[in-house]
């Protein structure tokens, strides 16, 4: 069972699992997001199984439109947020651990989650 | 109620004899009315671009939002081709209208959005309408999701008789806009990026054609490649990406086509001109 399990039921569940996303802000182990976002991008392919949380993920050309589809949405059932298209912000997007600080960023920010 | 086409058709004095010869083909001679022609961009120029725009933009911009936007403005300088064939006749399009294919995450099949005007938007605007849309269909929120949802329910008799009815009458008459299911028929370019990391080299590419006649070009790059070219009496290693075309013969001819490839490849050779004109400040994104 993966430990990210409790927070894959916020969507399907609604309001009554904000409190598991109380609890995901307070538990948010950056570390392991790292781990786990690192293992989701090298699993896309050969070109990505170099990938390091540091790479730059749209200098190398390795996030196409369809991974960033996969990815956002991975994150989002992951930790119960939503992403809206003013955040596909190369900011936001270029590496993991980028990618990390966002997602820490929007579990802060209570009216974000959800929609 | 939208019209997509507008009202008077081509005179046919102003149709070439040649696509003439086409567009009257009797449906029994089984003539193959297409063209594909192939070329090859300077992707070391595209990426280095993009790179650069990613750097300093708001907005992520990929090779498939380029080449939206490098049609739109071929489309602009050749209005002649924005056309499309209804019965026997050619209707221009009122508006410079793209097409572009995607996979929708949600239904697992590939769908259509349309980007409308793309002539008048800036690479930032095309690159927000895309992703707003990508992001819609992934949730199944638009629309257009709980049409296709319910489309999807008929049952496989009343599906085809539903589509030979809509073909005939698309195929028959100038039709407005009936629902968000056809408004993507609502340009004459389809684009197709296909690109993604992973794809094998692309040595020849034909789109096929769709059941309805609104697509008069196809345009679709493949994946980046290395190649060795002379350049000033030496040898270099490039990247290239494939651009293919394919086009109605009844609307256009191999000279068009060829004017029409040379445009969109330069511009995508020389991306920095596809900033130009229509280069709005960033607050205007996404409007």
């Amino acid at each position: 069972m993966s430990e990210f399990e409790p927070f894959q039921s916020t969507q399907r569940y609604g309001n009554a699992a904000l409190h598991w996303l109380d609890v995901a802000t307070m538990m948010f182990d950056r570390d392991k997001a790292l781990d786990e976002l690192v293992r989701f991008v090298q699993s896309r392919g050969q070109d990505h199984a170099h990938v390091t949380p540091q790479t730059d993920l749209l200098e190398t050309g390795l996030l196409d439109s369809l991974m960033l589809v996969d990815l956002i949405f991975h994150l989002e059932e992951l930790y119960g947020i939503r992403f809206e298209s003013d955040h596909i912000d190369p900011v936001n997007f270029h590496n993991i651990a980028v990618i990390v600080d966002l997602v820490d960023n929007r579990l802060s920010a209570p009216v974000s989650r959800l929609g | 109620m939208k019209w997509p086409l507008r009202s008077r058709a081509v005179p046919d004095r102003e149709i070439p004899l040649y696509n003439r010869f086409y567009l009257h083909a009797p449906t029994a001679s089984h003539v193959d009315g297409t063209i594909v022609w192939g070329t090859e961009i300077d992707a070391d120029a595209l990426q280095a671009f993009l790179r650069d725009k990613n750097r300093q933009g708001r907005v992520i911009i990929t090779p498939a939002h380029a080449l939206i936007r490098a049609t739109a403005m071929a489309l602009a300088q050749f209005p002649e081709l924005n056309v499309r064939v209804v019965g026997r006749r050619i209707y221009p399009f009122r508006d410079i209208n793209v097409r572009i294919a995607f996979f929708h995450r949600r239904n697992k099949e590939i769908d259509l959005l349309i980007v409308e005007r793309a002539d008048r938007k800036s690479l930032e605007q095309i690159a927000q309408d895309v992703w707003q849309r990508l992001l819609q269909a992934a949730r199944g929120e638009g629309g257009r999701d709980r049409d296709l949802a319910r489309l999807r329910k008929l049952p496989g008799f009343w599906f085809r008789q539903l589509m030979r009815l809509h073909g005939f009458l698309d195929r028959h008459m100038r039709l407005p806009i009936l629902s968000r299911l056809d408004a993507t028929r609502a340009g004459c370019a389809l684009v197709n990026d296909l690109s993604f990391p992973g794809a094998p080299p692309m040595r020849g590419y034909k789109a096929s054609r769709f059941p309805d006649e609104s697509d008069t070009f196809n345009l679709t790059i493949g994946p980046t490649e290395q190649k060795v070219v002379a350049r000033a009496d030496q040898f270099a290693a490039v990247q290239i990406m494939p651009l293919f075309v394919r086009a109605d013969h009844r609307l256009v001819d191999a000279y068009q086509v060829g004017r029409f490839l040379a445009l969109v490849r330069d511009l995508l050779n020389h991306p920095d001109r596809l900033n130009l004109a229509s280069e709005p400040p960033t607050a205007a994104a996404g409007s």
